[in-house]
């Protein structure tokens, strides 16, 4: 997203004094005894309405929040609607109402479970945090089996007073329920001795008009003391981390200074201090991806007590306070943007703009957060080289713990085998993934991490690979007996018929060989994840293995000093759709990050940018792998993740290209049929207009080529590692065309189009500036219209390793038919698809798969 | 068989991937008999034959997950396993595919041209 920064007064905005909707946050469950209302102007009256039956008013506090006690629980099928009102205006009631359900269709094995935060607790303490609820439900925290604090009808993340404070070495879990409904209990913490001193509380920057400061580094549980101009405002409790406190507005050089404390005989913190900044400092707001008919403006960052004010084409649409602006009426493609921060008697002078795109997907809820279950782990070893570790949804945390008896009930669960790659066998490899069978093993999904080590010899080839292979085909044979074994704690546990795989380098060559071999019964392999995997056949001249009859998956770090090749984009390319394949392509991470065993930084063996943090590789392991088996294994709706149509938070999305496709949708050329450039996979005509120069090529390189970056015979240049046949239109003046003739009135309702392209690189360079082009629609009357790439996310540029393996590497733009415009053009149903380049810096692009999808 | 330790550059961030001199090629044609496996039969069951490339090094194989290949002209020889210390023996299935003459090189399966190295040796069968 472009976002900028532009001076206020300039823009000559017309405003009003209206209200927007506040927005009742979702969802809403039966039992539930208080709704979470958002989006408010401090100190705003707040108007709910339960079934057409208004409720008295609440006054919000100065911060946009606010958790409404109702005065019965709610029942499914209730609707919830809410509008706020000031002195001034009053807004319209949030639509749609929110329609309350029955959670237990949502959570059959109980609520999500309880997650207290921020860590650790400390003796003494007065207050925590919950996170992790269902809003309205009941919540409790017990220190030693004692209950010491509660909030019933509480909000998705929560602060509970604790009394009496903690004491040391205090066992502290936090239990929910919702109908009667218990979820597991957190983690348990055990509270610690604070430290001698704590530390000194720093502030937010204060300006003027602010009616909250923002007091953070604070320990979970301490008191604040809050001075202000040198007096003593009061002690407040805070759960730690940041602490918003209320306050009247502040004016410019006011100083405000604050301590925090644990115990009553222990000495303060050092103050740490602030000083209010004058209104001309007011930064502009921050918000979050927007794109054509978006409803809401998602504001990443602002001062807490601020009046968010929202302008289309320079007329308000949207008055309100973070996180969330409803806004009316829903931005276009092309529109401006401008997002303003007000103060009690500061008018801010700097405004965020943005203009519209077509596509710039929302950040959602991180897939891999999904927190329901306890974990167990347990260590096998059958004496006969079948050897690793288990994760599972266990009735508690802990080693050899019983499996969780509610998730049982509902039947089987599903596994996931993962096999790590080649690396020193002194070193236990199979331990590195223990993030991420956690994440599984929380969710439902039994993950199972094998020790391969006994293959990490000195032999290489499609004989080591099938070796690997035949050991995770075993493992599935030793834990199918586990399954039959009425005295192992998975007895009758695992459902077959819903098995993923995951491996890592050698071991991802391994995994997308599994499901060409295997042949045990009652087996059925759902979805592949090849991580940074090898390709042994193709190096040897055999044919690379085409994954089909599963979902599959493939993560290609860009700066792999070790796969250095990205092979796992010949498997994807060689995939068989169905029911869909995703390719993660990552700049700034490596071969190893994804494996906490393996410590050598392998971008290192070249010279290339520097890699991301080991975290954030398993932030994009996390998110993208849980979105796969959350999709393929337990059915949740998280392919938005992987076809860009939501970004996980939490991850470094800018760095990560996706390739993906599915199946069902009406492919208009992938370039395989060898039915020339003239005719596409629908066997109509394709045509090169206004002086394009376009042609098929081979996309892959020479595997017995002395030397780096070799193309094989057939392709436009070396710069091309998958293993597909696709299009290159070569630079040329700017206004070249190629047309895809699609069969007379094929319908564009509620369709996207989608194309793979890339710059192409000669291998050695990446040339300054981004490049890009145009895609078109030709109605039934010839009429065309069109949208840039820039508009849909953009071109990727190359990414700049080591000269000679500078990749063309293709990811998918997505073009929602609902974009495309022009005068006099009817694009219900089209003949013809276009592009267009344009630009005067003309380069060499790369196409492939060009879909239509509905 | 022990493996080649990880040895660090010198700036420490990295294993030291150089491939060691090869110092020997002894090359012929052997019976081949692929493994047997419990649960599928190997993809390289069909072939009877290959041609067997016993290489000496003059130090260890380092440790990745790219294997060392030898590249007979432009067929590369993925199919390695260590014999003994510094000794290794490929096969080559494809026997049409190499080109009598052709020069033998020694890289890895993919990457980096400053570590492939011609040998001073030819493909010869005797």
């Amino acid at each position: 997203m472009d976002q900028k920064v532009v001076n206020r007064e300039r823009l000559k905005l017309k405003d009003k004094d209206i209200l927007s909707p506040p927005v009742v946050s979702e969802p809403l469950y039966q039992c539930a005894t208080a709704v979470t209302v958002t989006g408010m102007v401090p100190h705003a009256q707040v108007i709910l309405e339960v079934n057409a039956t208004t409720l008295p008013a609440v006054t919000s506090g100065p911060t946009g929040g606010l958790n409404v006690q109702l005065p019965s629980a709610l029942i499914a099928g209730d609707k919830v609607r809410a509008r706020q009102q000031t002195a001034t205006a009053i807004s319209g009631w949030s639509a749609p109402p929110v329609t309350v359900r029955d959670h237990t269709p949502d959570f059959p094995a109980g609520p999500p479970r309880p997650e207290i935060k921020p860590l650790p607790l400390f003796k003494c303490g007065v207050e925590t945090a919950v996170a992790n609820l269902l809003i309205g439900g009941n919540m409790w925290v017990t220190a030693d089996g004692v209950e010491v604090g509660r909030e019933n009808g509480c909000g998705a993340y929560q602060a509970v007073r604790i009394n009496p404070p903690f004491g040391l070495g205090q066992k502290v879990r936090a239990w929910f329920e919702m109908c009667k409904d218990p979820s597991p209990p957190s983690v348990e913490q055990i509270t610690q001795s604070p430290p001698a001193l704590l530390p000194a509380p720093t502030f937010d920057t204060i300006y003027t008009g602010a009616t909250v400061v923002v007091v953070r580094n604070i320990a979970n549980g301490a008191t604040i003391t809050l001075l202000r101009n040198g007096a003593n405002q009061g002690t407040f409790s805070s759960s730690g981390g940041a602490q918003a406190i209320g306050c009247s507005a502040v004016a410019a050089g006011e100083t405000f200074s604050a301590t925090q404390q644990l115990c009553p005989g222990d000495p303060p913190s050092p103050p740490g201090g602030g000083t209010v900044q004058p209104c001309s400092a007011l930064p502009a707001p921050q918000i979050g991806p927007v794109q054509g008919g978006d409803t809401i403006i998602t504001i990443t960052s602002s001062v807490p007590s601020a009046t968010i004010r929202v302008f289309i084409n320079g007329t308000i649409a949207g008055v309100g306070g973070a996180p969330v602006i409803p806004i009316s009426p829903a931005v276009k493609i092309g529109d401006t943007i401008h997002v303003v921060q007000d103060l009690v008697g500061c008018k801010g002078q700097w405004a965020s703009e943005v203009k519209v795109p077509c596509v710039d997907p929302p950040v959602a809820v991180n897939p891999a957060w999904l927190d329901l279950f306890p974990i167990g782990s347990f260590d096998y070893d059958d004496g006969a080289g079948r050897l690793g570790n288990v994760f599972y949804p266990a009735e508690d945390d802990g080693a050899k713990q019983p499996f969780n008896k509610r998730l049982a009930k509902l039947g089987p669960a599903p596994i996931v085998f993962l096999l790590h790659g080649r690396h020193n066998p002194a070193d236990p490899s199979f331990l590195g993934y223990d993030y991420f069978q956690q994440d599984l093993a929380k969710m439902g999904i039994i993950a199972v991490s094998i020790n391969s080590n006994a293959l990490n010899g000195n032999a290489h080839g499609v004989a080591n690979i099938e070796d690997r292979a035949h050991l995770l085909i075993d493992t599935i044979a030793l834990f199918q007996s586990f399954n039959g074994d009425a005295s192992h704690r998975l007895f009758e546990r695992i459902d077959f018929n819903r098995t993923g795989l995951m491996g890592h380098s050698r071991g991802g060559d391994a995994v997308v060989t599994v499901p060409t071999l295997i042949s045990l019964a009652g087996v059925t392999i759902k979805s592949v994840l090849a991580l940074a995997p090898t390709n042994f056949r193709f190096w040897g001249g055999m044919s690379t293995i085409q994954p089909k009859n599963h979902a599959f998956m493939t993560i290609l770090p860009a700066g792999d000093g070790d796969v250095d090749q990205n092979n796992g984009a010949q498997f994807y390319d060689q995939a068989v759709t169905g029911p869909f394949k995703s390719q993660v392509y990552v700049h700034f991470t490596n071969h190893n990050f994804f494996n906490r065993q393996w410590l050598y930084d392998d971008s290192a063996n070249y010279t290339q940018p520097a890699v991301m943090a080991r975290v954030e590789h398993e932030h994009v392991l996390s998110a993208y792998g849980c979105a796969l088996y959350r999709a393929s294994l337990l059915g949740h709706n998280t392919l938005g993740y992987l076809f860009n149509r939501q970004l996980p938070a939490g991850v470094v999305t800018q760095n990560v290209h996706l390739s993906f496709a599915r199946d069902k949708v009406t492919t208009v050329d992938h370039y395989e049929d060898k039915n020339t450039i003239a005719k596409n996979s629908l066997g109509r005509p394709n045509t090169q207009l206004s002086g394009m120069s376009a042609d098929e090529f081979v996309f892959q390189q020479d595997p017995g080529a002395f030397g780096v970056g070799a193309g094989a015979a057939g392709s436009f240049n070396d710069s091309f590692y998958g293993q597909t046949t696709g299009m290159v239109a070569r630079a040329g003046r700017a206004g070249r065309m190629f047309r895809w003739e699609v069969a007379k009135d094929t319908s564009m309702k509620n369709a996207e189009i989608w194309i793979r392209a890339a710059e192409v690189t000669d291998g050695a360079n990446v040339p300054s500036g981004s490049t890009g082009f145009m895609l078109g629609l030709e109605d039934m009357n010839g009429v065309r219209a069109w949208l840039d790439t820039n508009v849909v996310g953009g071109l990727p540029r190359p990414y700049a390793r080591n000269s000679g393996m500078i990749k063309t590497m293709l990811k998918t733009l997505r073009f929602r038919a609902a974009c495309f415009g022009a005068p006099k053009f009817k694009g219900d149903t089209i003949q013809a698809i276009l592009i267009k380049c344009d630009r005067k810096d003309e380069r060499n692009f790369a196409f492939d798969d060009l879909q239509i999808v509905t | 068989m022990p493996n080649a330790p990880l040895k660090p550059t010198a700036d420490g961030r990295r294993p030291d991937w150089k491939l060691p001199n090869v110092v020997d090629i002894q090359i012929r044609r052997v019976p081949f008999t692929a493994r047997q496996y419990k649960y599928f039969r190997s993809a390289l069951a069909d072939y009877r034959e290959a041609i067997e490339f016993l290489v000496q090094f003059d130090g260890p194989i380092p440790m990745r997950a790219l294997g060392p290949a030898l590249f007979v002209g432009n067929v590369q020889v993925p199919e390695a396993e260590a014999v003994k210390d510094n000794l290794y023996r490929f096969l080559a299935f494809d026997i049409k595919r190499l080109r009598p003459g052709a020069v033998i090189a020694l890289g890895w399966n993919s990457g980096n041209e400053s570590a492939r190295k011609a040998t001073n040796f030819r493909f010869t069968l005797k």
